[in-house]
């Protein structure tokens, strides 16, 4: 039955959807983690990208997480003698994570997991009109 | 009794066989809504006389081959050359959408995708009605309380 591999490509998508937001709160999380030692880099922000995979046993295109990367931007700064990770001219580094960035992102992830849902739910009725014909 | 057998019946699971397929192609849209560089796809429409090719008495020897509009054959020892098999690339369709691209390169439009799935999704309940009624009718000509 070919609508059952449906199950797996939105699940398949779902799936990268909360890796997603799994990242994303990791950003959040970490919007404040500043270095450890005097002039050290706070955390920096993470990114994920996705990529189509060939489940060759269904012979379905599946999506998979491609990497988890670490965002290149500029760090902040923030001028503050006295904390213990500011550098020799009194400036400690900030995350390069923008709390309305995250949380667009995530809204997108949101929307993204809620299509993958409706699909599911759409094919699970088309099925169920197929069982009724035997009633 | 054969219900593969009856043209009609023929013809609407092949219909349905082809919005399974639709839907498969659309959930992988859907699926990859953000994936960089992927392009939408959508399979060809359903041809009238693909369908009718299929299930059409005229074309026996094509139904004999599995596949509509198979090549006509002058020796019961040659090859129609048309196999039933997993989809082939022909069958797919990447849109050609006069949209501006975005910069990842991925053009699936959630929205038009999840539209195509509830079309699909009407559709497929109308072919399967129209199994359901004509299953009905056959129960009618036994006697079994098909009404």
């Amino acid at each position: 039955m070919d609508l059952k591999k449906v199950f797996q490509v939105s699940a398949s998508g779902m799936n990268v959807q909360s890796e997603r937001l799994k990242v994303i709160a990791e950003n959040i999380a970490n919007a404040d983690s500043l270095a450890k030692t005097p002039g050290g880099k706070p955390y920096q922000r993470k990114l994920i990208t996705f990529k189509s995979e060939l489940d060759r046993a269904n012979d379905v295109e599946t999506v998979r997480v491609k990497r988890i990367q670490r965002d290149q931007s500029d760090f902040g700064t923030r001028y503050d003698p006295h904390h213990p990770a500011a550098n020799a001219d009194g400036y400690v580094l900030t995350p390069n994570v923008n709390p309305l960035i995250e949380l667009m992102d995530m809204r997108e992830a949101q929307r993204t997991y809620e299509a993958n849902l409706n699909v599911i739910d759409t094919t699970r009725t088309m099925l169920q009109r197929t069982i009724q014909i035997l009633q | 009794m054969d219900f593969s057998k009856i043209n009609l019946f023929k013809a609407l699971s092949r219909k349905m066989e082809w919005l399974a397929d639709r839907q498969e192609v659309l959930a992988q849209n859907v699926a990859e809504a953000n994936t960089p560089g992927y392009k939408a796809k959508d399979i060809k429409p359903a041809d009238f006389r693909d369908v009718l090719g299929q299930a059409g008495k005229g074309a026996a020897a094509a139904a004999v081959a599995g596949r509509p509009l198979a090549l006509t054959v002058t020796n019961p020892a040659h090859f129609t050359g048309t196999r039933p098999g997993p989809k082939t690339a022909a069958e797919f369709q990447v849109k050609d959408r006069d949209a501006p691209g975005r910069l990842s390169g991925n053009d699936v439009v959630i929205e038009d995708e999840l539209a195509k799935v509830g079309q699909t999704a009407m559709d497929y309940e109308l072919t399967t009605n129209l199994y359901r009624r004509h299953i009905a009718m056959i129960k009618t000509a036994l006697d079994r309380n098909g009404s």
